[in-house]
């Protein structure tokens, strides 16, 4: 794995948002951030850590707001939704769970096995989006008119 | 027929995906229970008979590796056909979860037609599902 290969963990984000919960994303540039906005977002960090021929962790930071929707659009159910509302924060892990698995085995021989952590959901905040966005192996990604930091470290 | 299905995972958004892309795909079932990790799936099987279980790999407490070794060592509960439905994607461990005796594999993200053809395939026709001879 490469620090290049976060280009590849944007494209199977996008591809496995799109299969799962029919959402899109499109490009986003730091110039384009309404830092101002940010300041007011609650943020939730999903991130899963994988041992195997080396160690590592996947990360997808998301707008608290946004898991709701994500989770509505998963289970085909409406925002409000009892079920929507307690667990929004797990659909992110769940998604995230699916890139981790289909990210490894894209950029790694699928003969090796990674064994994953279960997916721990934290609360994030604007300083640390910041401090995780200037890393190189960090991409920016729209979702719904939402930023979405993605990341992953070995 | 209508079938007992066991389905085991930890996330509660995908015990609930399943149970729903099951109703969708149009499979008859008398009953279809939820486990979060491969401890309440035995326990469980200790109280029901259930004709196929769906099972994640990645789970707390018991994870789905070990709940397969323990079902695949006991003459009663080694009957029943386990399918996985995973994100794991290594052919290894696929191996070595065809060789515990599972008999259908699906990798996540899935649809309502992958649950329906899984079903039919290893409950209804007795075969397996998705395990490659290249395996």
């Amino acid at each position: 794995m490469k620090k290049e290969d976060i280009a590849v963990l944007e494209e199977v984000f996008s591809d496995v948002l799109e299969q799962t919960a029919f959402m899109f994303t499109d490009e986003l540039s730091q110039d384009n951030l309404d830092m101002a906005s940010l300041h007011d977002t609650d943020f939730i960090q999903a991130f899963i850590t994988f041992t195997g021929p080396f160690n590592g962790l996947i990360s997808i930071t998301f707008p608290e707001d946004l898991c709701y929707e994500l989770a509505a659009n998963i289970l085909g159910e409406e925002l409000n939704s009892e079920l929507v509302r307690s667990e929004g924060q797990g659909a992110v892990g769940e998604l995230l769970n699916v890139v981790c698995g289909q990210f490894l085995t894209t950029v790694e021989d699928e003969k090796l096995v990674f064994d994953l952590s279960v997916p721990l959901i934290e609360d994030f905040n604007i300083d640390e989006w910041i401090s995780l966005e200037k890393q190189e192996t960090s991409a920016l990604i729209e979702v719904e008119e939402h930023p979405v930091l993605i990341h992953f470290d070995i | 027929m209508s079938y007992n299905i066991l389905v085991v995972d930890d996330s509660a958004i995908v015990r609930s995906l399943i149970g729903k892309t099951i109703e969708l795909a149009g499979v008859d079932t008398e009953n279809v229970l939820f486990a979060k990790n491969g401890q309440e799936a035995l326990d469980l099987l200790k109280e029901n008979w259930f004709d196929v279980i769906l099972s994640d790999i990645n789970m707390p407490v018991m994870n789905g590796v070990e709940m397969i070794k323990i079902i695949s060592e006991d003459d009663i509960m080694r009957e029943i056909p386990i399918i996985v439905i995973s994100t794991e994607g290594s052919t290894t461990r696929i191996k070595e979860l065809k060789d515990l005796g599972i008999r259908g594999y699906i990798r996540k993200p899935f649809t309502p037609e992958m649950i329906k053809d899984v079903i039919t395939k290893v409950v209804i026709e007795d075969k397996t599902y998705n395990l490659g001879e290249e395996l």
